[in-house]
C-alpha cells in the first residue's frame, strides 16, 4: 500500500491510501485511525512511501501435543466467515485456517479433541456446486477412514444443502460430521464462531455417526442445537439462531460448557468403511410454483434434458391447473416430478383435493415432509441409482437418511 | 500544560444505524447472555485497554425492550446511517467552521468491556479543521466525528455484568479539540462555547448525562491523561487543576524514590500474623498477602490529590481483584492493631508495605497489579483513562486506549456529501450562539451578564417567554436560578408562573414559594397562592389602606409637605410589600397626599 499526501484548498491530509469503492473518489486512512474519503477532482495526490501494513503472521507455538484421553476431530475449511480473520487496515476478511490460528482463535477445543485442521478450498456457500460437494464428501471419507470425527467449517447461506446432500451420500458412516458456521463475521468480539466451533467440536467427539449441523440455540452464547442434515433449514437472514430443526426436534443441544444432552437414541454403528456413493444426477431442479407460473418453464426444463424437477408447490401441494399439461408431457418424456412444500413446515397431502388427486394421477410422487432443498439432493441421489419410475418413486417415498419423519408430531 | 477536550452530545434523532427511538425505557421485558472475545492472534494488534477489558471474562447480560431490533443486539446487520443524525453533524461543523469531509467512512472501534453488543462502536469523521474563536485566543477543533452511543449499565453481580440496551447506538456527536487549551478557566469557556453551538441545533437531546465532556490533560514530564465523562461544566477547571496537581505529585514521588533508594521486594504470606485480629476484612480472608517495600515510608501515604493518596492510586490497580488494599501508612487503622503492624514489619523487615486479604489467586493478581503500579512510579505518570469523581479528584478507569483498535465498518457503504447538501444545510443554519446574545442584549435590553445567564440556560425558551407573556427577563432569570438551585430542570413548568404574574394573578415576591412548592411536587398553583397570600391586592384595595394611612398621619403632612412621600412610602409599603406594585403605591401616595394639602 502508498502513503500518499493529499492537498486539498489550504490543508494537507496525510495517510495511507485504502481501496475505494467508487472511482470518484479516493480513500485515505489517516493516522489517528480513521478513514475519510476525498472526491478526486480539485485535489493534489502526491505519494510519500510505501506503507508496509501490519498483517504480520502471529507465531503462535501450538503445544499440540498429541493426548491420548482425547478423540481425534478434522476441522475441514471450505470458506465462509467462520474461520477467518480481519485486517485491521482494510478490513478485508481472509481465512485463518493453520493449527496456529485455529489455536489462537479458539484454544478451547484443543483441550476436548485432538484437533487436524485442514483446508479444502475458500469460496463463499453461495458459490457452492455439485462437484464441491463431492470434493466436500471424499475429504470426508478420507478423514473419517483416519478415525476423525469431522467438523466442516462452511458459509452459511447453504449449507443445509451440503449438508443434506452429504446425509445421502456418505454411507457406511461410523462417526459424527458436524456442519457449522457463522452469521457474525468472526472479526467482531460478539461473534457467534467461536462456540459454534467449540459445541461442534465436543458433538463431533461423540457416537453420533450422522450428518447434522450445529449452530447457535438462541440469540444467547449458551448453547448450540446439533440438527438433522436433512431436516434443518436456514430461516432467518442474520440471527444466529438461523438454522432449525423443521418439522422434528434437535438432535442434541450443546451447552457452552460442554455439556451435552441428547434427545434420541444414538444411531446403529455400522460394518465396513465409510465410503462416497458417487452416483449422482447432477440435471435436478429446483422449481418454486407461485401463482401466474407459466408452464413453458417446465417445457423448457424438460427440453434442456433435466431429469428431475422438485416441485416446492403450494400448500399441501398444488400446482396451478394449467401445468398439467406440462408436467405430463414431461412424465411421458421419463422426468421425475417430486412433490415438496412451500409452507415448509407440514406435510404434503396430496389426496384431500383434486388438484392434488389429479397431480397424483398424473404421476408426481408426493414427497411427505422432506424439506423443498432436501428433495432436491436426495433425487440427485436416488436418479443417479435409477431410471425405473417405480423403484425412484419407491426410493422418493422412503426413509433414507431420516428425511421422511412418520408423524409430524406437536413441537 | 497540554489540555484538550472531547466533547459528546446526545442527538435527539433515531437510533444511527435502525430505526429504533432513543428514549431511554424501563421495564426490560427480554434479556441475552453473550460473551466478547479477543483472540491471542489479535494479541498485537488489539489495542491493551480492549485486551486488559477481556482478561476480566465476564458475561454480559443485555435487557431489551418490546421495540429493541435486531440491530443493536448484533444480529442484524446495520441498516443506513440516520440523514437526520448526519446533517446535524454537518450542521455542527460547519458552526464550528470546519471543512466537510467528500465522503463519510464509518469504522469499528474496539471496546470490549461489554457496552457495545458487537464489541465495537462504530465512528466516523464529518468534519475537519474547525476553530472556535474565545476571549483566551483560538483554539483548534481537528476532528468532528459522528459516533454510537454505548448501552447503559444497569448493575454487576459476580460474573456478570448487565446492561440496558436503549442507549446503544443513540447517535453521538464527538467534537475533539487540540491540545491548545492553556487555561482550566478556558477549558471551561471552549466547553460552554461548543456547548452552546450544539444546543443552537435543537437537535441535541436535554438532561442529564446527554453532554458529556473529556478532558486530556499533559503537563511537562507527565503523560496524557484522560478524564471520561465529566458532566458537569463549573467542574472542568477542578478536574483539570486537581489532574495537574497529581501529576506533578507522581513526578515528585518519582524524584522521592530514586532519592531514596526505593524498591520493590518478595510477596509474603503473613496470614500466621493475623490470627485474633479485629479485622473484619481480613477475618473473611482465606489468605493474607504482603508485599514488602524499601523505603516507601510516607510516599505511600502522601496526598496526591484532594483526598487521595499515592496508596489509592495502588488500591485502583489492585481493585481488578479485590475490593481494595491496606498499606503500612495508614496502619494502624482499619481494624488492624498497631501490635499487628509491628509484626508485619518485624516479618518484613520493613516499615513499609502493601497487604492484601482475599483468596491466594486473587490477592497475588492484586499485589502484582500493585507491583505494575509500582514499576511505574519510578518512570513518572502512567498514561491512563480515569473517572472523574465528585470531589474534583479522579480515579484509574483502564489504560488510556491504542491506536490500533480502528478498522473500516464493512457493512456500511461510504456516504457521499455532496456539495448541494452542504448547500442546503448552509441555508438552514441556525444563528450562532454569539450572534444571538448580542441581538438579545439589543433586543431585550440586557446587559452581558444576563445575556450570558440567557444563553447558558435557554435562549429559545427566553425569547418565547418574552414572546407569549409580559413579563421583564430579570423575572424570567429570577424565576429560572430559583428553580434550578431547588434541583429542577423542567423549565416548562415556569409558564404558568409567568403567566400568572403577567395578568396579575400572583405577586413577583411569590415566585420564591410558589417554586418551592413546586419542587416538592405541589404543582396547584391556585392552592399555593390561597395558602401563601401570595394574591395582589387591587388598586381600590391598596387605595383603601394608603387613604387611611395618610388620614392617620395628617400632622406629618402638614410638617413635611411634599417630603412626606417618602415618610409615608415606608408606612405604605410595610402593609402592602409584595401585593402591589411599589410604583403604584408611591403613585396613589401623591395622589391621596395632594388630596389633604
Amino acid at each position: 500500500m502508498k502513503r500518499i499526501r493529499i492537498r486539498k484548498g489550504d490543508h494537507i491530509y496525510e495517510g495511507i491510501e485504502m481501496p475505494s469503492v467508487e472511482e470518484d473518489y479516493i480513500v485515505l486512512k489517516l493516522d489517528n485511525g480513521y478513514n475519510i474519503g476525498f472526491r478526486r477532482e480539485g485535489i493534489d495526490i502526491e505519494a510519500i512511501g510505501e506503507f508496509e501494513g501490519h498483517s504480520k503472521k502471529i507465531e503462535w507455538k501450538a503445544e499440540t501435543k498429541y493426548r491420548k484421553d482425547l478423540r481425534d476431530v478434522a476441522i475441514l475449511g471450505t470458506g465462509g466467515t467462520i474461520a477467518s480473520k480481519i485486517d485491521y487496515t482494510t478490513g478485508a476478511v481472509y481465512p485463518a485456517f493453520s493449527p496456529e490460528e485455529l489455536e489462537a482463535m479458539v484454544p478451547e477445543i484443543f483441550e476436548i479433541a485432538n484437533i487436524y485442521p485442514r483446508e479444502i478450498f475458500q469460496i463463499l456457500s453461495e458459490n457452492m456446486d455439485v462437484d464441491k460437494w463431492i470434493k466436500i464428501g471424499k475429504t470426508v471419507v478420507e478423514e473419517i477412514n483416519r478415525g476423525r470425527g469431522v467438523v466442516i467449517a462452511h458459509g452459511t447461506d447453504t449449507m443445509h444443502y451440503t449438508a443434506s446432500f452429504l446425509s445421502f451420500t456418505l454411507k457406511n458412516l461410523n462417526l459424527p460430521v458436524v456442519l457449522t458456521g457463522s452469521q457474525r463475521s468472526s472479526d467482531r468480539p460478539s461473534s457467534d464462531s467461536k462456540m459454534n466451533i467449540y459445541c461442534s467440536v465436543k458433538f463431533a467427539t461423540t457416537d453420533y455417526n450422522r450428518v447434522v449441523v450445529c449452530m447457535h440455540g438462541s440469540m444467547e452464547d449458551t448453547f448450540c442445537y446439533v440438527h438433522r442434515g436433512v431436516k434443518v433449514r436456514k430461516n432467518h437472514t442474520s440471527r444466529r439462531d438461523a438454522f432449525q430443526s423443521v418439522n422434528t426436534k434437535p438432535v442434541a443441544r450443546v451447552s457452552y460448557d460442554g455439556k451435552i444432552e441428547f434427545f434420541e437414541d444414538l444411531p446403529e454403528k455400522h460394518e465396513g468403511k465409510t465410503y462416497f456413493d458417487d452416483r449422482i444426477e447432477k440435471k435436478v431442479f429446483l422449481l418454486k410454483v407461485f401463482p401466474g407460473i407459466s408452464p413453458e418453464i417446465i417445457d423448457f426444463l424438460i427440453d434442456e434434458g433435466y431429469k428431475g424437477i422438485v416441485l416446492e408447490g403450494t400448500g399441501l401441494g398444488h400446482v396451478p391447473s394449467f401445468l398439467y399439461d406440462s408436467i405430463k408431457k414431461g412424465i411421458e418424456r421419463g422426468v421425475t416430478f417430486c412433490m415438496t412444500s412451500q409452507c415448509i413446515n407440514g406435510r404434503v397431502n396430496m389426496n384431500v383435493y383434486q388438484t392434488g388427486r389429479k397431480l397424483k394421477a398424473l404421476g408426481v410422487i408426493p414427497c411427505e415432509d422432506i424439506l423443498p432443498e432436501v428433495c432436491y439432493t436426495k433425487m440427485m441421489h436416488v436418479l443417479g441409482h435409477t431410471e425405473e419410475y417405480s423403484e425412484i418413486k419407491r426410493l422418493m417415498r422412503m426413509n433414507l437418511s431420516g428425511e421422511i419423519t412418520k408423524d409430524t408430531v406437536i413441537l | 500544560m497540554k489540555i484538550g477536550l472531547e466533547i459528546h452530545a446526545q442527538l435527539n434523532t433515531k437510533k444511527l444505524f435502525c430505526d429504533c427511538d432513543t428514549d431511554l425505557l424501563d421495564n426490560p421485558t427480554k434479556t441475552i447472555e453473550r460473551k466478547l472475545h479477543v483472540t491471542v492472534s489479535e494479541l498485537e494488534e488489539v489495542d491493551r485497554a480492549a485486551f486488559e477489558e477481556s482478561l476480566k471474562g465476564k458475561k454480559h447480560v443485555y435487557e431489551a425492550f418490546d421495540t429493541s431490533c435486531l440491530v443493536y443486539l448484533d444480529e442484524e446487520p446495520p441498516h443506513e446511517p440516520n440523514e437526520e443524525a448526519i446533517e446535524t453533524v454537518l450542521k455542527v461543523s460547519l458552526l464550528l467552521n470546519a471543512d466537510i469531509v467528500d465522503q463519510i467512512h464509518f469504522m469499528r472501534k474496539m471496546v470490549i468491556d461489554g457496552s457495545n453488543v458487537s464489541g465495537f462502536q462504530r465512528t466516523a469523521i464529518v468534519g475537519l479543521n474547525g476553530v472556535v474563536e474565545t476571549d483566551y485566543g483560538n483554539v483548534e477543533i481537528p476532528t468532528i466525528c459522528i459516533e454510537e452511543d454505548a448501552a447503559r449499565k444497569d448493575r454487576e453481580e459476580k460474573d456478570r455484568i448487565f446492561w440496558k440496551i436503549d442507549r446503544l447506538g443513540t447517535p453521538l456527536i464527538e467534537i475533539a479539540t487540540s491540545p491548545s487549551i492553556k487555561t482550566p478557566e478556558q477549558g471551561r469557556e471552549v466547553a460552554l462555547f461548543i456547548g452552546n453551538i450544539l444546543k443552537a441545533t435543537k437537535k441535541i437531546k436535554r438532561g442529564i448525562g446527554t453532554i458529556r465532556q473529556d478532558l486530556n490533560i499533559s503537563i511537562d514530564g507527565g503523560a496524557r491523561i484522560e478524564i471520561k465523562g465529566v458532566q458537569e461544566l463549573n467542574m472542568i477547571p477542578t478536574y483539570i487543576k486537581e489532574e495537574v496537581k497529581r501529576q506533578e505529585n507522581l513526578l515528585k514521588i518519582k524524584e522521592e524514590l530514586e532519592k531514596r533508594k526505593a524498591g520493590i521486594g518478595e510477596i509474603y504470606d503473613i496470614t500466621d500474623l493475623f490470627k485474633d485480629t479485629k479485622c473484619k476484612i481480613i477475618k473473611k480472608a482465606e489468605k493474607v498477602l504482603a508485599l514488602k517495600l524499601k523505603n516507601f515510608s510516607g510516599i505511600l501515604g502522601m496526598e496526591i490529590q484532594k483526598d487521595r493518596r499515592f496508596g489509592s492510586e495502588l488500591a485502583d490497580y489492585a481493585r481488578k481483584y479485590v475490593p481494595g488494599i491496606f498499606h503500612s501508612d495508614e496502619l494502624p487503622g482499619y481494624g488492624i492493631s498497631e501490635e499487628e503492624k509491628n509484626r508485619v514489619t518485624e516479618k518484613l523487615e520493613s516499615d513499609s508495605f502493601v497487604i492484601v486479604a482475599s483468596s491466594k489467586e486473587k490477592a497475588e493478581k492484586a499485589l502484582k497489579e500493585v507491583i505494575k503500579r509500582i514499576k511505574i512510579a519510578f518512570q513518572g505518570v502512567p498514561e491512563e483513562t480515569r473517572k472523574p469523581l465528585e470531589n474534583g479528584a479522579t480515579a484509574y478507569a483502564r489504560p488510556l486506549p491504542g491506536e490500533a483498535r480502528m478498522y473500516p465498518e464493512t457493512d456500511v457503504p461510504p456516504y457521499n456529501i455532496s456539495e448541494e447538501l452542504i448547500e442546503k444545510i448552509k441555508r438552514e443554519l441556525p444563528e450562532l450562539p454569539r450572534d444571538k446574545k448580542i441581538r438579545l442584549m439589543k433586543q431585550y435590553n440586557l446587559n452581558e451578564e444576563n445575556a450570558t445567564k440567557i444563553m447558558a440556560y435557554d435562549p429559545d425558551f427566553f425569547e418565547e417567554i418574552m414572546r407569549e407573556y409580559s413579563i421583564k427577563p430579570t423575572i424570567f432569570l429570577k424565576a429560572v436560578e430559583i428553580y434550578r438551585s431547588l434541583g429542577c430542570e423542567n423549565l416548562e413548568d415556569l409558564k404558568i408562573v409567568f403567566d400568572y404574574i403577567s395578568k396579575n394573578r400572583l405577586v413577583k415576591e411569590g415566585i420564591e414559594k410558589v417554586l418551592e412548592e413546586f419542587s416538592k411536587g405541589n404543582m396547584d398553583i391556585e392552592r399555593i397562592i390561597e395558602n401563601h397570600g401570595l394574591k395582589p391586592i387591587t388598586e381600590s384595595d391598596a387605595e383603601e389602606v394608603i387613604q387611611r394611612i395618610v388620614i392617620q398621619n395628617r400632622d406629618v403632612i402638614e410638617k413635611k409637605g411634599e417630603r412626606a412621600v417618602s415618610v409615608l412610602m415606608g408606612e405604605c409599603m410595610k402593609v402592602l410589600r409584595g401585593k402591589v406594585d411599589g410604583k403604584i403605591v408611591n403613585e396613589i401616595l401623591r395622589r391621596e397626599i395632594e388630596k389633604i394639602k
